[in-house]
């Protein structure tokens, strides 16, 4: 149970960290001058940072597995 | 058109220089994989077996996309849309690969490898390619099969795929992420023309597509010490793949100040850098 909360708690920070990259990232990054697909930005933006949450919540798994056969 | 020509051509449709990458990465899989010592008649089974399927998914992506590569100048000489083959020989010659590769895979080495190298043929083939011009998510389907080489190599050394192999597995997967947003970034315009829906072709800013080649990056830092960790590699390895991750998360970070094309074929250099040196240091520093 503890596991699950651990986890539960680092993909919330991981989603939150993706998302000030991403904000860090629009701040730095000298704009590309094309509007092409503008409605489609947002939408792909968010299943991008949704799957990799996903994969992050997998990876979590494996890394405390192996952590625990580690310590 | 001559016989040479001819072969020259379907030589060119097994794509070898990315098979080679396949193989020598899955050698490294069976390397890590093989506790007492190398099986080198199954090494040799198992690198031929990989070889004949990696070459026939190669042809039958190309089959698959054979309209699409006429409308970018990177692709239009490939040997079908530069007419050098009827698309029914490419699509005959990629079946026949692909499904000698698996039962030569079942016969020769072991069925758990057949079994991963269907999964990996049904997974970019069937799934991946038909994607490609639907959602940009693709990149993320792809990378599934993409990731499998270690994987596969492990599995024909032992018949087992435990914890460590997919530690491997998980390494591949994360490094394509920032490899493949450079090369969709660098060729963006082209994938547009041929309706691929990269994430830089959907979002056309590019933040998204820094953003995630940052966080991939980073993710892969702490998933590539695992190994040390799993007990398969010592500490040579550990500072190796540490120092290799950094520069591999600064090249990620430095596409974020920087939307040039020259910056993302920066990255592509720094991620075919990374990968070859993080396995051949795994297998240097080897504890077994």
């Amino acid at each position: 149970m503890m596991r699950f909360w651990f986890i539960t708690l680092a993909a919330i920070i991981f989603t939150g960290l993706q998302i000030v990259i991403g904000a860090w990232v629009k701040r730095i990054r000298p704009p590309v001058i094309d509007e092409r697909n503008g409605a489609e930005n947002t939408r792909d933006a968010w299943l991008w940072i949704i799957a990799t949450t996903l994969i992050f919540i997998l990876l979590s798994i494996m890394m405390v597995e192996a952590w625990s056969r580690w310590i | 058109m001559s016989a040479r020509t001819k072969i020259n051509a379907y030589v060119e449709l097994t794509k070898p220089r990315i098979a080679l990458m396949i193989v020598l990465i899955a050698a490294a899989g069976f390397a890590l994989g093989s506790r007492d010592g190398i099986d080198f008649s199954r090494l040799f089974h198992a690198l031929f077996g990989i070889a004949l399927l990696s070459g026939g998914i190669a042809a039958l992506n190309q089959y698959l996309e054979r309209e699409r590569d006429c409308f970018m100048p990177r692709t239009a000489s490939r040997p079908l849309p530069s007419n050098r083959l009827t698309p029914f020989a490419a699509s005959m010659f990629g079946v026949s690969l692909t499904v000698s590769g698996i039962i030569y895979l079942a016969f020769f080495v072991n069925p758990l490898t057949a079994l991963l190298g269907t999964a990996t043929a049904i997974g970019y083939v069937l799934i991946y390619t038909p994607l490609k011009t639907r959602t940009s998510l693709s990149t993320v389907i792809g990378a599934f099969p993409g990731a499998v080489p270690p994987l596969i190599g492990w599995a024909a050394a032992t018949g087992r795929v435990p914890l460590i192999a997919w530690a491997l597995f998980a390494i591949q997967f994360l490094w394509q992420f920032p490899h493949f947003l450079a090369i969709a970034w660098m060729y963006k315009d082209e994938y547009e023309q041929a309706e691929i829906r990269m994430l830089p072709v959907v979002e056309r800013q590019g933040v998204a597509t820094a953003q995630q080649s940052i966080i991939y990056a980073l993710l892969l830092i702490p998933v590539s010490l695992l190994p040390t960790l799993l007990g398969l590699t010592g500490m040579i390895y550990f500072y190796g793949a540490l120092a290799l991750g950094l520069f591999y998360l600064w090249a990620s970070v430095r596409t974020g100040f920087d939307s040039s094309r020259t910056q993302a074929r920066r990255l592509l250099l720094a991620s075919v850098i990374y990968l070859p040196l993080l396995f051949a240091l795994m297998v240097f520093d080897t504890t077994r």
